[in-house]
């Protein structure tokens, strides 16, 4: 049917978004309209239909149009809800590149490290002990071992220490193994004379530290 | 997101707030909101969460609308939600979140329609274009597929507010506020959008009745 204005794609258009001329045909509105289920729409165009029967048919393809962009932002918006902002676990193991397989190697790997954690330290741990954290040691590792092994000495670790965090890992290529990145975490506890809080203050709402001091009976 | 689904702790300070004052449901939703955004503002992870998850559909329709053709939507959400987590503690004000989280998604779209016409010059992407290994959004169905590369075709003025109401049912008055344009502009803007997509949806049915 061609008994109204037809809009060429090709015409540019300024993004100009305060502009208020815009206008559409009279019946382009009301197909609009009517897709979106208003009756009096429909009633408008069914009484105009009378005498153009073919504005029947054009509302039809209207409405299968709209159908097809309905199932089309259903798929968009499925897709959107399969990310989150924040990574989740399960997020971070479908990053892991190479894959379940990986995953248990190191973990396996990874078991003996720990293990030490809680048998005696060997002997040249001892004396790194005995000397305090210098860089006596033969790995990065075993200076690890020995943070851990005094801190929990001074009753500075708090619990266990977490298991490692698969982060990512690749194949180095040339039979050179696989680079694998792991978060360690430790539980410390510290103990503070003061905390701070951040609060907006004024009228901008800037964030600015505001001291917490631990109550006390005594005078201060 | 209704008040029921509203940590418990946090609705009875509401309750508090608001006792012995008559207060309508939109309101009540207004100041639910408020609180929640001034908890992801704080920092807090699960508000954060909540506060992408009550945005992200129609983040990724206005995505779709303004991203260029072959672009990966999922790619763009994902930049969107990471600027979203790196400045929402600066964010001041619930009311321009929308707005904001809207000028993020077009400047994301735009930045990847740049970078699309550089990768676009170098042979390389020219040689996987035709292998087929780039250049295809990866949506589920072929028919989606299509209508997206139809909406595509569409200037960005036009198909944002279609896929706005599709994706998330916002009403006219709502994707005029978005949008920051009159609610009579919008509802232009959808008859022209609709037109424009039936004469594509035409020209393609036609091609198909020919070959």
């Amino acid at each position: 049917m061609d008994n109204h204005p037809k809009h060429s794609l090709e015409t540019t258009h300024d993004d100009d978004s305060t502009r208020v001329s815009e206008s559409a045909p009279e019946l382009d509105r009301m197909l609009g309209r009517a897709v979106a289920g208003d009756r009096d729409a429909m009633l408008w165009i069914r009484m105009r239909a009378a005498t153009e029967p073919a504005i029947l048919e054009e509302l039809v393809l209207w409405q299968a149009d709209e159908l097809r962009v309905t199932r089309t932002a259903r798929e968009l918006c499925a897709r959107a809800d399969r990310v989150d902002a924040l990574p989740s676990n399960s997020m971070r193991a479908r990053r892991v590149g190479l894959g379940w397989a990986v995953a248990a190697v190191l973990a396996i790997a990874l078991a003996g490290q720990f293990a030490s954690f809680v048998r005696t330290p060997p002997a040249t741990q001892q004396r790194a002990i005995a000397a305090g954290m210098s860089d006596d040691f033969a790995s990065t590792d075993e200076a690890f071992d020995a943070y851990v092994a005094k801190a929990r000495t001074d009753g500075a670790l708090v619990g266990e220490v977490a298991p490692p965090t698969l982060v990512r890992s690749r194949e180095l290529g040339n039979g050179g193994g696989f680079e694998v990145i792991v978060i360690r975490q430790v539980y410390e506890r510290r103990t503070l004379g003061e905390m701070y809080r951040i609060v907006p203050t004024g009228e901008t709402g800037e964030l600015r530290p505001v001291v917490i001091r631990a109550r006390t009976t005594h005078a201060q | 997101m209704t008040p029921s689904t509203f940590p418990m702790h946090a609705m009875a300070q509401l309750n508090d707030q608001v006792n012995d004052q008559v207060i309508d449901a939109e309101a009540f939703e207004a100041l639910v909101q408020t609180r929640l955004f001034e908890r992801a503002a704080g920092g807090d992870r699960d508000a954060i969460e909540q506060v992408w998850r009550q945005n992200r559909r129609w983040i990724a329709a206005v995505l779709a609308a303004h991203a260029p053709r072959g672009c990966d939507v999922d790619d763009l959400l994902q930049e969107v939600a990471a600027v979203f987590i790196t400045k929402a503690r600066h964010l001041r004000d619930a009311a321009s979140l929308r707005g904001w989280l809207r000028t993020v998604a077009v400047n994301e779209a735009r930045m990847a329609a740049r970078d699309k016409k550089i990768e676009q010059r170098s042979l390389r992407s020219i040689v996987e274009v035709a292998v087929g290994r780039k250049g295809v959004m990866p949506v589920t169905s072929e028919d989606a597929r299509a209508t997206l590369e139809l909406l595509s075709k569409l200037p960005a003025i036009y198909a944002e507010p279609l896929m706005l109401q599709a994706a998330q049912g916002l009403s006219q008055r709502q994707i005029a506020e978005l949008l920051d344009v009159p609610e009579t502009t919008i509802e232009t803007r959808l008859a022209r959008a609709r037109r424009m997509l039936r004469q594509l949806n035409a020209q393609a049915e036609e091609r198909a009745a020919g070959m």
